[in-house]
């Protein structure tokens, strides 16, 4: 995974039979598939081409610079107010 | 069960890993100030759903108006140990918008109906166990 990291700062990255640590919370190793900047290139050229594998994931590797996007994320959701 | 969980580096956010359909795993924020679970569209679309045939629409009211999402029932869904079929999420094009963050959803507080739950901030853990109904 840190060399995941170290070659594709600011992608996605594909990993198939991910290896999570002991509190299943961070991919330490796996199987990297594919790699892009662009999240929804790589679901439309891997769609339905992963049931060899157990398990994937994917994972933005982030560069080196401090983000802050709760405060955009979480106005989303939080109160449905009418089911059409 | 305890189940840990991990913070933001910026912004402590609690974040934990979900599988959907035995396949996929994500990462996701868990906010219990929201009221029903949303992902992001990207991740329904490799794991094979037709995101042209949505069960439904919501409106979402935000901090920034009201919003229209998708509503979706994932065939399994799996957060804690604890497994849901046809559990009904809420989906959102994360991209499109420019929401253009490293987690894929948020695990909201319909998840948690039927359960007893404690999070613990100092050891980073979440413990929880079904009620009896």
């Amino acid at each position: 995974m840190e060399e995941m990291k170290a070659a594709y700062p600011g992608e996605w990255v594909l990993i198939g039979d991910p290896v999570y640590d002991e509190d299943d919370l961070n991919v330490v190793s796996g199987i990297l598939l594919d790699h892009s900047r662009d999240k929804r290139e790589l679901a439309y050229r891997w769609r339905g081409n992963l049931t060899g594998y157990k398990t994937y994931t994917l994972k933005y590797v982030r560069e080196d610079r401090p983000v802050r996007q709760y405060s955009r994320f979480i106005p989303l959701l939080t109160r449905r107010t009418r089911i059409l | 069960m305890n189940f840990p969980f991990k913070r933001g580096s910026e912004d402590g956010m609690l974040l934990v890993e979900v599988l959907l359909d035995s396949l996929t795993k994500m990462s996701v924020l868990l906010d219990t100030g929201a009221s029903f679970s949303t992902f992001d569209s990207t991740e329904l679309l490799m794991a094979g759903y037709d995101l042209s045939k949505p069960i439904g629409f919501a409106d979402v009211e935000t901090a920034i108006g009201m919003l229209q999402v998708e509503v979706f029932e994932l065939h399994e869904f799996t957060a804690f140990g604890i497994t849901k079929k046809n559990y009904r999420i809420q989906v959102y094009d994360f991209l499109a918008h420019g929401l253009l963050s490293e987690h894929q959803g948020i695990l909201g507080l319909d998840f948690f109906e039927g359960t007893k739950f404690c999070i613990d901030t100092v050891r980073n853990q979440i413990s929880i166990e079904p009620l009896p109904v």
